[in-house]
Parts: C-alpha cells; sequence; structure tokens
C-alpha cells in the first residue's frame, strides 16, 4: 500500500464519519424547531448517509466510492442548508458547503470535487428558480448566485489543483519508494544469484568429477566384462551373457555382445543338433546300407538257385514233349487196330445175318412139317370114323389110325418146340447183330477220339517245344540278372564302405562341437531345416542309434523285414 | 492524480454505484424540494373533478385556502396542523406539493 492510498483510506473515514455526524446535526436542528419536513430531513439525510457508507463498505477507497461520497456530502449540506429554512442562519449554513468540498479534497482526486461542484451548483440554480427559500432566506436575487458559484469554482480549482500537485509529489513518492525496493530486490537478487552461480559452479565440478570416476569406473567394468566374456567364448561356452547393465554409452556394446553370443550359441546348437541328426542317419543309412548288401547277396544266391530250377524245367518240358510224341506214336497204333476191329465187326455181323437168314429157312421147314402133321392127324381121325363105320371089320384099322394120330400128334408138338427154338435163336442172334454194331460204333467213334488224342497230343509236343524255348530265354536273363546282382553287391559294398565313413565324419564333427557349451533351450530349438519340412521322414529313434543295425537283436531284423517288405 | 484504470466492466459497476448514489441523493432532494413547509400546500385533485372539489378536499383537511391558482383543480391551502399533507390526500388529493411551487399552476395573486 502506497501513501496515496493510507491517505486517502484514513480520509474515507473521516469523510463518511462526517455524514453520520451532519445526521446528527439535522437531528439536533430538529430538536431545535425546524419547518422543514423532519421526515424528508431525517430520512432523507440517513439514505443519503447509509448508501454512502455502504458504497465506501464495499469499496474503501475505489472512484466510485470517492464520487458518492461528495455527492453525498453535497446533499447532506443541501439538507441542512433546507433544515434551516426559516432561520436567518440559513444563508450561513451555505458556508459548510465550502467546508464540505474542501474536506472532500482529502481524497486527492479531482472527481470528487468536480461531482461536489457539479451537484452544488446544479442544486442551487434549480431551487434559485424553483423554491428560493429552500436556499436562500428572504429576499434575493441571481447575483448571490453568481456570486456562490464563482467562489465555489474558485475554490474547487484551487483543490483540484493541491490534489494534483499532491498526487503527483506523492506519485513521485512512491515511483521513489519502488524504484528503491525494486533495486533493494535486484540487488538482493543478485547477491543471491551469484551465491547461487558460486554454489552451482561448485557443485557442477563435484559431479564433472564424480561423473569423471563413475565414466573410468563404467568403462573399467565393461572391459572387464566384455574380456571375461570373449574369455568365456575361447574356452566354448556360448551361455555367457552380460547381465550387467553398462553405461548408457556402451550398453550398446553389451547387447551386441549378448546379441552375437546369443546369434552364436544358436548357430552353434543348430549344427550340433544337425550333426547329431546327420550321424544319427548315417549310421542307420549304414545298417540299411549293410542289410541291402546281405539281402542282394542273397538275391544273388535265390537268383542262381532259379537258374538252376529253371534247367531243370528245361530238362523236364524236353522229356514231357518227348513223352508226348512216344504217346502220338501209341495213338497211332492203337488208331490202326480200331480200324481192324472195325472190320472184324462187320465180318462178324455178316455171320450173324448169315445165321439169322439159316434159322429163317430151319423155321419154314419146321412150318410144313407141323402142316404135314397137321394133315396127317387129320386123315388119322378121318380114317378113325371110317374105322368104325366098318365094325369088326374095321377094329384093327381103328388102332392102326389111332397110331398114326398119335404119331402125327407127337410130330406137331416137335415141330412146335423147334419152331420155339428157332423163335428164340433169331432173337438172340438180332441181339448179337445189335450188339456187334454197336460195338462196331464204339471202336469207330473209339478211333476218331484217338485221331482227337493223337492232334491234341501233337499240339502238346509242339507247345512243349516253344516252353522250352522260352525257359531257354528265362535262363539267360535270370544269369544276366545274377551278373548284375553280383556288380549291384559290389556298389552296395562300397556305398556301405563310403557311408560309414559318412557316420565316422558325423561323429568327429559332433564331437568337435562338443567343445561349445550351450544352453538346454537353444539345443531344443528345432534347426530351421527341420523346421521347413516338418513332413520330412524323421530320423529313426534313438534306441536305432543306441543299437546299430547291424548288431541289431530280432525285433530290428523283423523291422528291417517290414522295411524291406515295403520296399 | 491516480487514475483508475478498469476495464469496462469495472467501469461500468462503478457508474452504477455512483448511479446509485445520485439516485437517492436526487429522490431525497426532491423529495424536500416538493413537500410542504410552513404549513403551506398547493393541493391538486382529479382535473375532471367539480370545480368545487378542491376547496372541499381543504376544508375537509382542515385548512384554509389561501391562494387560488390560474386552474380549477389546485389551490394553495394552509394549516398550522402537523400533518396537514397527510390529511389532504386521505381527503381526496391526488397531488400535495410545496405552496411555493405553485407558479407551476399561474397564481393568479400573492397573499
Amino acid at each position: 500500500m502506497n501513501y496515496m492510498t493510507s491517505l486517502r483510506t484514513r480520509a474515507a473515514i473521516a469523510i463518511v464519519s462526517l455524514l453520520w455526524i451532519n445526521l446528527g446535526l439535522m437531528i439536533l436542528r430538529y430538536l431545535w424547531g425546524m419547518q422543514a419536513d423532519p421526515v424528508v430531513v431525517l430520512g432523507g439525510g440517513a439514505a443519503i448517509a447509509a448508501v454512502a457508507t455502504l458504497t465506501w463498505w464495499r469499496d474503501r477507497t475505489g472512484t466510485a466510492t470517492q464520487i458518492s461520497t461528495a455527492l453525498a456530502h453535497a446533499a447532506s449540506v443541501a439538507l441542512l442548508v433546507y433544515a434551516f429554512s426559516g432561520s436567518p442562519l440559513q444563508i450561513d449554513m451555505h458556508m459548510y458547503f465550502f467546508a464540505s468540498l474542501a474536506i472532500c479534497a482529502s481524497w486527492v482526486n479531482w472527481q470528487p470535487i468536480l461531482a461536489f461542484a457539479g451537484l452544488t451548483a446544479v442544486h442551487h440554480l434549480a431551487l434559485f428558480f424553483l423554491i428560493p427559500a429552500a436556499v436562500f432566506p428572504g429576499e434575493t436575487d441571481f447575483s448571490r448566485v453568481v456570486l456562490h458559484a464563482v467562489i465555489l469554482i474558485l475554490e474547487a480549482g484551487a483543490l483540484v489543483a493541491l490534489g494534483h500537485s499532491l498526487s503527483s509529489a506523492f506519485a513521485q513518492n512512491d515511483e521513489a519508494m519502488r524504484e528503491t525496493e525494486i533495486a533493494n530486490k535486484q540487488a538482493g537478487e543478485m547477491s543471491r544469484k551469484a551465491e547461487a552461480a558460486q554454489q552451482q559452479n561448485l557443485e557442477d565440478a563435484r559431479k564433472r568429477e564424480a561423473e569423471r570416476a563413475s565414466d573410468t569406473e563404467r568403462l573399467q567394468f565393461a572391459m572387464q566384462s566384455l574380456g571375461r566374456g570373449l574369455r568365456q567364448l575361447a574356452e566354448g561356452d556360448l551361455r555367457f551373457r552380460l547381465n550387467d547393465r553398462f553405461d548408457d554409452t556402451l550398453e550398446v556394446l553389451r547387447s551386441d555382445f549378448n546379441s552375437s553370443m546369443e546369434s552364436l550359441e544358436q548357430l552353434v546348437a543348430e549344427l550340433s543338433t544337425s550333426a547329431r541328426q546327420m550321424s544319427e542317419g548315417s549310421n542307420g543309412v549304414c545298417a540299411d546300407a549293410e542289410r541291402i548288401s546281405q539281402r542282394t547277396e542273397q538275391q544273388a544266391v535265390s537268383l542262381e538257385e532259379t537258374a538252376a530250377a529253371i534247367g531243370r524245367i528245361t530238362e523236364n518240358v524236353q522229356t514231357a514233349s518227348k513223352r508226348a510224341g512216344e504217346a502220338g506214336t501209341l495213338v497211332d497204333e492203337a488208331t490202326k487196330n480200331a480200324s481192324v476191329s472195325e472190320q472184324i465187326v462187320s465180318k462178324a455181323v455178316s455171320a450173324m445175318t448169315e445165321i439169322e437168314g439159316s434159322s429163317r429157312q430151319i423155321g419154314q421147314i419146321i412150318t410144313v412139317i407141323d402142316e404135314i402133321a397137321f394133315q396127317t392127324n387129320l386123315l388119322a381121325l378121318n380114317a378113325g370114323v371110317e374105322a368104325a363105320r366098318a365094325g369088326e371089320a374095321g377094329k384093327g384099322f381103328a388102332v392102326v389110325a389111332q397110331e398114326v394120330r398119335e404119331l402125327a400128334q407127337r410130330s406137331a408138338s416137335a415141330a412146335k418146340e423147334i419152331n420155339a427154338l428157332i423163335e428164340t435163336s433169331s432173337t438172340q442172334v438180332s441181339s448179337g447183330v445189335t450188339l456187334v454194331n454197336q460195338t462196331g460204333e464204339a471202336l469207330r467213334s473209339i478211333g476218331e477220339q484217338v485221331k482227337h488224342i493223337n492232334d491234341y497230343i501233337a499240339k502238346i509236343v509242339d507247345t512243349a517245344r516253344e516252353q522250352a524255348a522260352d525257359i531257354s530265354e528265362i535262363n539267360s536273363a535270370i544269369v544276366n540278372m545274377d551278373q548284375t546282382t553280383q556288380q549291384n553287391t559290389a556298389l552296395v559294398a562300397d556305398t556301405t564302405k563310403s557311408i560309414r565313413n559318412l557316420a565316422v565324419d558325423a561323429d568327429g564333427l559332433v564331437a568337435k562341437l562338443a567343445v561349445f557349451s550351450v544352453n538346454e533351450r537353444a539345443m531344443s530349438t528345432p534347426a530351421p531345416a527341420a523346421r521347413a519340412k516338418p513332413a520330412a521322414p524323421a530320423p529313426r529313434p534313438s534306441a536305432k542309434t543306441a543299437k546299430p543295425v547291424r548288431h541289431a537283436g530280432g525285433g530290428a531284423a523283423a523291422a528291417a523285414a517290414q522295411e524291406w517288405d515295403e520296399f | 492524480m491516480r487514475q483508475s484504470t478498469p476495464d469496462s466492466g469495472n467501469t461500468l459497476r462503478q457508474y452504477r454505484i455512483v448511479g446509485l448514489n445520485l439516485a437517492v441523493i436526487l429522490v431525497v432532494l426532491s423529495a424536500a424540494a416538493i413537500v410542504p413547509r410552513n404549513g403551506q400546500a398547493l393541493v391538486i385533485v382529479y382535473p375532471w373533478s367539480d370545480p368545487g372539489r378542491v376547496i372541499e378536499v381543504i376544508a375537509d383537511a382542515g385548512g384554509s385556502v389561501m391562494n387560488g391558482t390560474g386552474a380549477p383543480y389546485a389551490a394553495i391551502a394552509h394549516s398550522d396542523e402537523p400533518g396537514f399533507a397527510f390529511r389532504l390526500f386521505k381527503s381526496g388529493a391526488m397531488l400535495v406539493l410545496d405552496g411555493s411551487l405553485a407558479f407551476f399552476c399561474r397564481s393568479t395573486s400573492s397573499p
């Protein structure tokens, strides 16, 4: 707070207090007795003082407060003058206007002075024209108003000038005080800054020293760590990592070293895995190749046996062909015999036919004999009848006739028996002829079938001959296969040797890579090739590696046989 | 002199404060000007009232007519009893002013 404000704050209290003192004067005037309306005077005075006091309360030294209190003072004095209406002291109360104006000048501001003067002028002019008795007692004229106005203007001007001078002086004083204060502050600030700068310099020097020592220490630490890492690398331990952080500027070295070791470890692990897989694979291939060699030899032996068997088959076929030729000869003979039998049968048939004719002639003769017997019997009967008619003379004749008749009957019955025998003989001859004819037919068909057999046997002989030729070709082909198998056996033996060398080399590679120590994690990481070809045939199980196939037991042999069958 | 340099809002507020004070002052001073003093009052009734209405009002209020005016609805009355203005309003006056303001109504003669 500067001096001007302090002055105005104190003056405000006096100015506001004076408003209430004026109210007290009005009350005294009322008690003394006045013509003016007490409600207007006292109530108005209290209202004016209250509003001005509230204004001051809200803003103690503001411009509005200054102007409002000045206006309130002018109004308050006007009310006092009004309260003295009818009193000879009313004109003297006008001096209070000038006193109040001077009091309002304690604001040291032209605005309240001007407001006071303006309100007073307006008040006087208005009332002079409206109610002269309210401002001036008795008779008055405009010259009094003018005189009062001139005095008012003079006083207001003088007070404004005085206020201006005071204000300038206060302002200069305040400015000087402020400048002094600023200079003091600046000096203090400079001194504090100088001290802070010195302190800062000392701290910077200490910091630099500490940073230098720290840098040296960090550099030494980084170099020691790197040296330790390189020693581990030289000893083949790829698991080593630099876990302690380096300085920010050297951190890249640590990360590069760690990433290099990581890559190297990964690479060696993958190499190790690949070499191990290669070793396992080559061992498996070696065992397979040995089995193949073994089987190729077995195959050669089998081929030799097959060639011998085919030779025997060839001989058998030739023997069969020969037997077929002999069978053909026998069949020819049978055919010829069949033809002879046919002629004999024809002859037998002719003989039988002749016998049949002879029997038929015998039958005809017997028929004649039978007819003679019948006629004889008939004559004997007639002879008996004649003998009877002749009586005694005919008795003898009758006996002869009886005898003749019995003879005739016997002849007839004998003829009948012979006829029956000839019939039977004829029937049997006919059946004999039929049988002989059938025999001839059978012999003829046998002859024809023998001819067919002869043809078939001739064809069999031709086929057997062709088979013999084909088997000879098969035999020569098998001989060629035998030679090729022999060559394959030699090649497989060479291949087995090469693969065994490869397995030995792979084992050597594994052993050399075992010098490097890597993490289990890196070992378990699948090799890129294995990842790229997941469908590729996996190497044989480790049991196969543990027990090489060439020394494998029955289970491995069975597995190998299965593989061979698949092959 | 120190000049307050408020912004426009502050200036408006200052004007309002000064205007409020000035309004109270004008009301008080106007009341002082128009309220009757020394028992003299300018009595005004409604212009459309009967011509003798103003006389009746003054008589009812216990006052006496001191002077007439150019207007039939206004007259200057006097009473030594306090509360004359209040009694005039009670008797039917439209407006009661200080007697010295009779020039508004062009007084016809001096007492």
